[in-house]
């Protein structure tokens, strides 16, 4: 299965930073899976590996985090090219606090090598 | 020459459209096949599917307006676009009107899809399978190379094509409208006593 | 330390044997509702008691009213929520079968704070005995309350509950989550803001209405005020029982004929909650906020305890295999991932277990949260966790060696 790597770092001689700069007043965008209406076909993944990729099953997995600016052109592709609208750009918001599960504790973990 | 040219250009962009069509159609079925192959990611469906459709729609133009100022057929503005209401060929032209007006209702839902919806997006966009038939019978009806082994030919292909790719999609069956479609949620092994 | 059933609010009055309420002694024993100005501000009490929510999210009670309440321009619902789809949970139904003017009472509080117009009552079609009870309530008030009101029967599914599905069958007769936002505190039924509030809270809501948030707080533990209802099965003497907050595993365990070696394990909160072992979770205090802090959920207040000599692994595959049929079958990763989780989870118990099966329920868990509409898969694969933590060893040993040592004994796993 594809791991997802760091976006590419927007160095301050590029141009992409430059626009950055310039929209810096603009909110933040993250992209949104509408789940009853995504279908995995799997193109928004195939246009933005680093923020998507795709399970064992075809459906995307969405990296957390608002987008670099120089990927946005990227993910407005993404967006459109989805036969289903199921991808959105929204408003990045800070994720909500997740119910933490106590941790496995390292005695227990499973021993993968398996005895026969 | 002048009305030559008209001619000319009308059953040219007439052949070129058809040929256009027939190619968006298969790729708007390749779409929901999800159809890829190592290097031909499906994205590339997609838009090759909706720059084709856009490109199809300036040639249909141009078949259109040569065909209404080429003073044979007689034709005014209001016979491209209303239903036999044309005195030049009025079955077979009034079919063609027919899949322009699809054919407008298609594009126009297609550009305002963010507007209107997925769903109501979708439920126009099933009218590109009576367009497109309605096109090559046009064509056939009405066309003066019809008899043309080379428009023969065309014809053939165009035929073949979108009938193969529409009997693919059939064959695909529940699984191919949704992929959730198939899929029976319900108890497993572990419910039967296991 | 008092007995956690010292303390009967929502089930005060005559004996539980004695079935249902009627009004004329539930106006004796309570007296009036307030005036309908006086139901109509109580928003500020309610947020003052600390009430939280007891449908399993423990939203409290009056932020929840008041977003409502603030959105009361164009008319809006409010939506009982009686569909009590979580199997090990009896306390929603018990609610309404014995207290139904309490329920409906706080409904007609609800309405009148968040200035509904309608009211519904949204009881599981599986809680026969529950449904004639409200209704036969409702048929003595008149058939409604101030408002129209009326009984909507939840199809016998475990998410049918879930507050968006509950709107949606109530719109469109399709008990599945939608995609939200808008929540339905923003559009709801019909449009409007709808406030869909567990039976438990509502009738809760009920008692403060009249007594006021000082009463809320006076019982309940030092941190934790108030009373609820948990549903203890398992035991020598199961069933609903009203609890202080804050009390502990281990005395509600006792009072329910429980003893320090009943069981290896015990399950919190329901089929959202999660597995702990008895020894951690005798002093373990049954309190929202506490449990939270702790990284566990007091849900819909159910306290399973896992019969003697019984598989943990066993039970939980069972468990996961109902999570997966229950799924809405709307979103890929719910219904492909909880099935190949319940599966692979089904061959472990089984001992037909894959040498790589317990890594590949370890990986699409933690794929799985936040990628469906609703919570369902998130809730199924934080039972698991916990089911991995308190039952690893067995776990492996029904991967690795396919034994099964539940009992005392070694065994082949089947």
């Amino acid at each position: 299965m594809a791991t997802l790597g760091p976006p590419a770092s927007a160095s301050a001689t590029t141009p992409a930073h430059a626009s950055t700069l310039a929209r810096a007043s603009a909110p933040p965008l993250a992209l949104r899976v509408d789940r009853i209406r995504c279908d995995g076909y799997g193109m928004c993944a195939e246009l933005l590996p680093e923020f998507i990729v795709l399970d064992e099953w075809g459906y995307p997995i969405v990296r957390p985090g608002a987008l670099p600016g120089d990927l946005m052109g990227l993910a407005r592709r993404a967006v459109d090219v989805c036969p289903v609208l199921a991808l959105a750009l929204r408003e990045y918001q800070d994720p909500p606090p997740v119910r933490r599960v106590p941790a496995v504790s390292p005695e227990r973990e499973p021993d993968h090598r398996a005895i026969r | 020459m002048n009305d030559q040219i008209l001619w000319f250009a009308a059953r040219g962009a007439g052949v070129v459209s058809l040929l256009l069509f027939s190619a968006v159609t298969c790729l708007g079925i390749l779409t929901v096949m999800r159809w890829q192959s190592a290097s031909w990611p499906r994205f590339l469906t997609v838009e090759l599917h909706r720059n084709l459709a856009l490109l199809s729609v300036v040639f249909l133009v141009i078949h259109i307006v040569t065909a209404i100022l080429d003073p044979f057929t007689a034709l005014g503005v209001l016979a491209a676009a209303v239903p036999f209401t044309s005195s030049y060929r009025p079955l077979w032209v009034g079919l063609g009107a027919i899949a322009l007006d699809l054919l407008l209702a298609l594009v126009v839902t297609s550009l305002l899809r963010a507007r209107i919806g997925q769903r109501a997006w979708r439920a126009v966009h099933w009218l590109a399978y009576g367009a497109w038939p309605l096109a090559v019978v046009h064509g056939i009806g009405t066309g003066s190379d019809t008899s043309a082994w080379w428009m023969r030919g065309i014809d053939i292909a165009c035929v073949f094509a979108v009938g193969a790719a529409v009997t693919w999609r059939v064959a695909a069956g529940r699984s191919n409208r949704s992929r959730l479609a198939g899929v029976v949620v319900g108890r497993g092994p572990a419910a039967r006593g296991a | 330390m008092t007995s956690p059933s010292a303390q009967t609010r929502l089930l005060a009055g005559p004996t539980l044997s004695a079935g249902a309420e009627s009004r004329r002694d539930h106006l004796a024993r309570l007296g009036p509702l307030p005036s309908a100005a006086a139901r109509r501000d109580i928003i500020p009490t309610l947020e003052a008691s600390g009430l939280l929510g007891r449908g399993g999210a423990g939203f409290p009670v009056g932020r929840k009213w008041r977003t409502v309440a603030e959105r009361a321009a164009g008319g809006t619902v409010v939506l009982v929520n009686g569909a009590e789809g979580e199997p090990l949970s009896a306390k929603d139904r018990a609610l309404m079968t014995l207290r139904p003017n309490l329920v409906l009472d706080g409904a007609q509080v609800a309405a009148d704070a968040v200035g509904a117009d309608e009211v519904i009552l949204y009881v599981g079609s599986a809680h026969v005995t529950a449904r004639w009870s409200i209704e036969a309530a409702l048929a003595e008030r008149g058939g409604s309350l101030t408002v129209p009101t009326r009984v909507v029967q939840a199809p016998d599914r475990y998410v049918a509950g879930e507050e968006s599905a509950a709107v949606h069958f109530v719109n469109d007769a399709d008990a599945r989550p939608t995609t939200t936002p808008p929540r339905p505190f923003e559009r709801g039924i019909g449009g409007r803001p709808t406030l869909v509030q567990n039976v438990e809270s509502i009738a809760y809501a009920a008692l403060i209405a009249r007594a006021g948030d000082d009463w809320y707080r006076a019982a309940g533990r030092a941190d934790s005020p108030g009373t609820g209802l948990v549903t203890v099965s398992g035991v020598a003497r199961p069933g609903v029982r009203e609890i202080e907050l804050g009390a502990t595993v281990g005395e509600v365990a006792l009072a329910a004929g429980a003893g320090r070696d009943a069981a290896p394990a015990v399950l919190i909160g329901g089929y959202f909650g999660g597995w702990a072992t008895l020894d951690e979770a005798w002093d373990l205090a049954l309190d929202p906020a506490g449990l939270r802090a702790a990284g566990r959920a007091f849900g819909c207040g159910v306290v399973s305890f896992l019969a003697p000599d019984t598989c943990g692994v066993t039970a939980t595959a069972r468990i996961m295999d109902y999570m997966a049929g229950e799924s809405a079958a709307q979103c890929g990763p719910c219904v492909f991932g909880l099935r190949a989780i319940a599966d692979a989870t089904a061959r472990l118990a089984g001992g037909t277990a894959g040498s790589d099966d317990l890594a590949r329920i370890e990986r699409w868990s933690g794929q799985l949260a936040g990628r469906g509409a609703c919570r369902h898969p998130d809730g199924a694969v934080g039972l698991l966790a916990s089911a991995l933590r308190v039952f690893g060893d067995e776990f492996v040993r029904h991967g690795a060696a396919r034994t099964c040592t539940v009992g005392g004994r070694r065994r082949v796993a089947a």
